[in-house]
């Protein structure tokens, strides 16, 4: 059975962290120069804050995938509560090909963004792993590219 | 959050969980709500502490007393089960949250056990019951992966842990997690 849920974060950080590092090995870009190091206590005054809404996926209890997401007013559209993906992960290992652990997490974290009255809502892809897909299954609309440029040497 | 109230938290459940533990045969000495026909119990097991008495007795002595112009049944009358006896770590918690929430009357108080992969199907309680009582949930045992469905809201309530909740909607619950779930579940009359 895979279930998915909001929770709290911060108090259940340690199989947080059991499942990031995989996260990071298969999609972050440039890992020779950007080691993962996340900065929990900004995660921890987010969630203190109310501006961070964690789903976590489950199956028999093990986490298996989650989503981090961060509500606020838009830094130039005050008037527009704004949801904005931060990471979201399923492990390989519980995949299918209908992708049904993700989609119960975005219909989950869409859910909760309703409640809370988020009026705007942007989810990401890295484009080396595409799953606009499921964005675009979910009546998302493509709105932005990103482009990156190493310049740190 | 309409449908759940989070009353308090760090509740000291091991008093009551070793006392459980200690007489596991109580899980097995109650099934009404298990066998209860097509219920959706049908995968919990339960100890029963405070219930209607089921003896036929209270009914009876409600026509004696209605056929000589006394009261009739009181449908909402809980009388003590033994283990409420022996399990004597659940009194005070239950009194505790009687005069936390102004209790009038303290209604049906059980301990009820999803297994892992078990659930209790959606439903809703009745409505003379729901609207009559207050649900409170004591959280003796959970663990991530809990799901707690009530309308179209989803909580996860932790051990140690105190919950209001109206059990007037459609609710449901999935134990998704690698651990038995057990709450107290008590009733108590508040002014309304």
């Amino acid at each position: 059975m895979i279930t998915a849920m909001v929770e709290p974060f911060t108090s259940q950080l340690d199989e947080f962290k059991g499942l990031i590092g995989a996260h990071y090995t298969e999609l972050a870009l440039n890992k020779d120069k950007v080691p993962l190091d996340p900065q929990w206590d900004i995660y921890d005054a987010y969630e203190k804050s109310g501006a961070l809404v964690y789903v976590a996926l489950r199956d028999a209890g093990e986490l298996i995938g989650y989503v981090i997401c961060t509500v606020a007013p838009g830094l130039h559209y005050k008037t527009c509560l704004t949801a904005i993906m931060d990471i979201l992960f399923v492990v390989p290992s519980k995949r299918d090909s209908y992708a049904k652990g993700a989609l119960l997490i975005i219909d989950t974290l869409e859910a909760e963004l309703r409640r809370r009255g988020v009026q705007r809502w942007f989810m990401g892809t890295k484009l080396h792993k595409d799953i606009g897909a499921l964005f675009r299954r979910r009546k998302f609309i493509p709105c932005e590219m990103m482009y990156t440029k190493w310049i740190g040497d | 959050m309409e449908n759940f109230l989070l009353l308090s938290q760090g509740i000291d459940t091991t008093p009551l969980m070793l006392a459980i533990r200690r007489q596991p045969e109580l899980w097995k000495e109650d099934t009404y709500l298990r066998d209860y026909p097509q219920g959706p119990f049908g995968e919990i097991e339960s100890i029963m502490l405070r219930f209607q008495d089921r003896s036929g007795k209270a009914q009876q002595d409600a026509l004696e007393s209605a056929s000589n112009g006394g009261p009739f049944y009181d449908q909402h009358e809980s009388i003590d089960y033994p283990p409420y006896k022996t399990l004597t770590a659940a009194r005070p918690m239950i009194m505790n949250l009687m005069a936390y929430v102004g209790g009038e009357r303290l209604g049906r108080a059980m301990i009820n056990k999803i297994k892992p992969g078990g659930r209790i199907l959606p439903h809703v309680d009745s409505f003379e019951h729901a609207k009559y009582w207050d649900r409170f949930h004591i959280v003796l045992q959970s663990a991530p992966g809990v799901v707690f469905r009530c309308g179209e809201e989803k909580v996860y309530m932790g051990t140690g842990e105190v919950w209001w909740f109206q059990n007037a909607v459609d609710h449901e619950v999935i134990n998704n997690s690698a651990e038995d779930r057990i709450h107290l579940v008590i009733d108590i009359r508040t002014s309304k």
